[in-house]
């Protein structure tokens, strides 16, 4: 006889979840590949990346991805089993990715970043522009042992249900190739609103896919 | 150094970060101004201004920092 699995619970994240927000961070940046963007953009080793998320993380900095209080965890057995982030995109006039890019450029130092911009301006052609007053979803990340049970979609109902009012959209923005997370995000009634192909011989030695899309969902006013 | 020698030399890293030649930039221009001003440019933008006038700016600094006038009173208080 197979016995109940514990029970999942929903929490915000704290600055103790720190290392497991990293570990979800970069799992989601790799989306089921090899490929680190923070590593083959700007030439740091993994474990380096994991710091400088830390590093960032600890700044608590809203309005972006990289944020500890933007972050839901469902645990079970008290342990985090997945985390997903979410932002209102330009709360207070501040694009979000501006917001990362300004936290990036402190972390990463100015001669790695130049001897990255050529490579940058490659994946400049992937770029997908967030709708300002959407509420945003991302580093979306269940672990291995606990895939399957729907956390995945219990996160996303978390944050939906705190989106400020006003707030008419949910938005997700994802590597094209994953068909798993895709599949998950379609089931918790996404669609695809945009999306955008790299032409350049170089994005998949440097990004897990040279297609991004942005799903949507409508939110009740 | 003053004001008018920030934004001539600040000028020259717009137009080279944003490959434009004839670009224009003032207190007011930000990044809703500038469409290729993204956060890849972003990153390349802030080290490129750190490069030319030798200095570094804190993470409060960047977050704050609304046009390209606040990059300019910033710039000349460091470089001073």
């Amino acid at each position: 006889m197979q016995l109940d699995p514990s029970p999942v619970s929903c929490r915000s994240a704290t600055p103790q979840d720190i290392p497991f927000l990293v570990e979800a961070i970069v799992a989601a940046e790799k989306s089921g590949t090899d490929k680190l963007s923070y590593s083959t953009l700007f030439g740091l080793p993994e474990a380096e990346v994991h710091a400088m998320l830390a590093e960032a993380l600890e700044e608590d900095i809203t309005g972006q991805e990289l944020c500890v209080s933007g972050f839901k965890i469902a645990t079970v057995d008290g342990r985090p089993a997945g985390t997903v982030c979410a932002w209102v995109e330009g709360e207070g006039h501040r694009s979000s990715t501006l917001l990362k890019a300004s936290l990036l450029a402190h972390f990463i130092g100015r001669e790695r970043l130049a001897a990255a911009a050529p490579t940058l301006r490659i994946v400049g052609e992937l770029t997908l522009q967030r709708d300002p007053g959407a509420l945003q979803l991302e580093s979306i990340y269940v672990t291995g042992a606990h895939r399957g049970r729907g956390i995945t979609g219990r996160l996303i109902d978390a944050h939906l249900r705190e989106a400020p009012a006003g707030c008419r959209s949910a938005q997700i923005i994802v590597a094209s190739h994953n068909a798993q997370a895709l599949a998950a995000y379609a089931k918790a009634g996404f669609t695809v609103a945009r999306e955008v192909e790299g032409r350049h011989p170089e994005l998949l030695r440097l990004l897990p896919s040279a297609r991004k899309v942005l799903l949507h969902r409508a939110l009740a006013a | 150094m003053d004001q008018a020698q920030v934004f001539e030399r600040l000028t020259g890293v717009f137009r080279q970060v944003f490959s434009d030649p004839a670009l224009t930039i003032g207190e007011t221009t930000s990044s809703a101004d500038i469409d290729a001003w993204d956060s890849l440019n972003h990153l390349v933008l802030v080290s490129a201004v750190e490069t030319e006038f030798k200095i570094k700016f804190k993470l409060k600094e960047l977050l704050n920092m609304e046009n390209v006038g606040d990059m300019a009173r910033l710039i000349a208080a460091k470089a001073a």
